[in-house]
């Protein structure tokens, strides 16, 4: 989709960035991605993906207790959650945008994963404050990416939410621009820099 | 008619010409990258603008993006041209 005079104004600073340019943000703006699971890492993901110009959609279910503090207040709490967020996020992507088919798939475990892609998963490794960032384009294995998030858990909301969703985030506008390998994780947690989480093979590539 | 400064350099065929005189930095770059964007590598762009300030900053952004600044030229009134020979595209994955 062509970017208007006013996607222009909007994204320019991000247009300026030599890996996005004019064709970047158009890819983005063309990204439109389903938000699957529920959490409030999801919800700064999808936040930050809406403000890069990429339109996100929820499917229909009530706003979680966990995802209260950021994109939800407490009084939303058992509302539609797609309604909230399309009120919340309104003042960083305007009325009018997406409408088409989601293409990619972003989601706080639990979630299903579905189509060709991309996908993004974000969960907790069990019982600690690591958060774990796992992603493929269309051309990475099905198979390896559900097996690495299989072994991830869905936590409580807490200040590494942010950085979690935040990292989701750019790890899809990277996947959506070229920029990344076609499967892989990242590890997210507050006493250590961003780093490479090993990934776990199905069957097929043991 | 030809204008006289379009005669002033043999070999530089201008594909594109962009007006960023009206603009403030930065999207003076914007616009400029934009219009690049259109043209294939080797292909020339004339910029038109106006100020010291993008005067400075276009080429300098130009080249860190991998254009050659063929010519600045200065029109007075404070306005300048350029003319931007585009570079190779940067490589993506698949």
């Amino acid at each position: 989709m062509a970017l208007s005079e006013g996607d222009i104004v909007r994204f320019s600073r991000q247009i300026l960035l030599t890996p996005v340019g004019g064709r970047g943000q158009e890819a983005l703006g063309a990204a439109s991605t389903l938000l699957g699971g529920a959490g409030s890492a999801q919800a700064v993901a999808g936040a930050y993906l809406a403000a890069g110009g990429s339109p996100v959609v929820l499917r229909a279910r009530p706003v979680e207790p966990s995802e209260v503090g950021f994109l939800f207040t407490a009084e939303e709490v058992g509302e539609d959650a797609g309604t909230c967020l399309k009120a919340a996020l309104m003042d960083v992507l305007p009325e009018g945008r997406g409408g088409a088919p989601p293409v990619g798939r972003l989601g706080e475990l639990p979630a299903g994963f579905a189509g060709e892609g991309p996908w993004v998963a974000l969960g907790w490794v069990p019982g600690s404050e690591t958060g774990v960032v796992v992603y493929r384009t269309a051309e990475g294995c099905p198979g390896c990416f559900e097996e690495t998030a299989g072994e991830l858990a869905n936590g409580p909301a807490r200040a590494i939410s942010v950085l979690l969703g935040a990292a989701g985030a750019l790890a899809y506008q990277r996947l959506v621009l070229g920029l990344s390998e076609p499967l892989g994780a990242i590890q997210v947690s507050a006493r250590e820099p961003l780093s490479p989480w090993p990934l776990r093979r199905c069957g097929g590539h043991r | 008619m030809i204008p006289p400064h379009r005669m002033a350099e043999p070999g530089w065929a201008i594909a594109a010409t962009v007006d960023v005189t009206g603009q403030v930095c930065p999207m003076t770059y914007v616009r400029t990258k934009l219009k690049l964007e259109t043209l294939s590598e080797g292909e020339v762009l004339e910029v038109l603008l106006k100020g010291e300030e993008p005067l400075r900053n276009l080429p300098r952004s130009a080249r860190e993006e991998g254009h050659e600044v063929l010519l600045i030229e200065t029109l007075g009134e404070q306005r300048s041209r350029l003319l931007l020979k585009k570079g190779r595209a940067p490589e993506r994955r698949g």
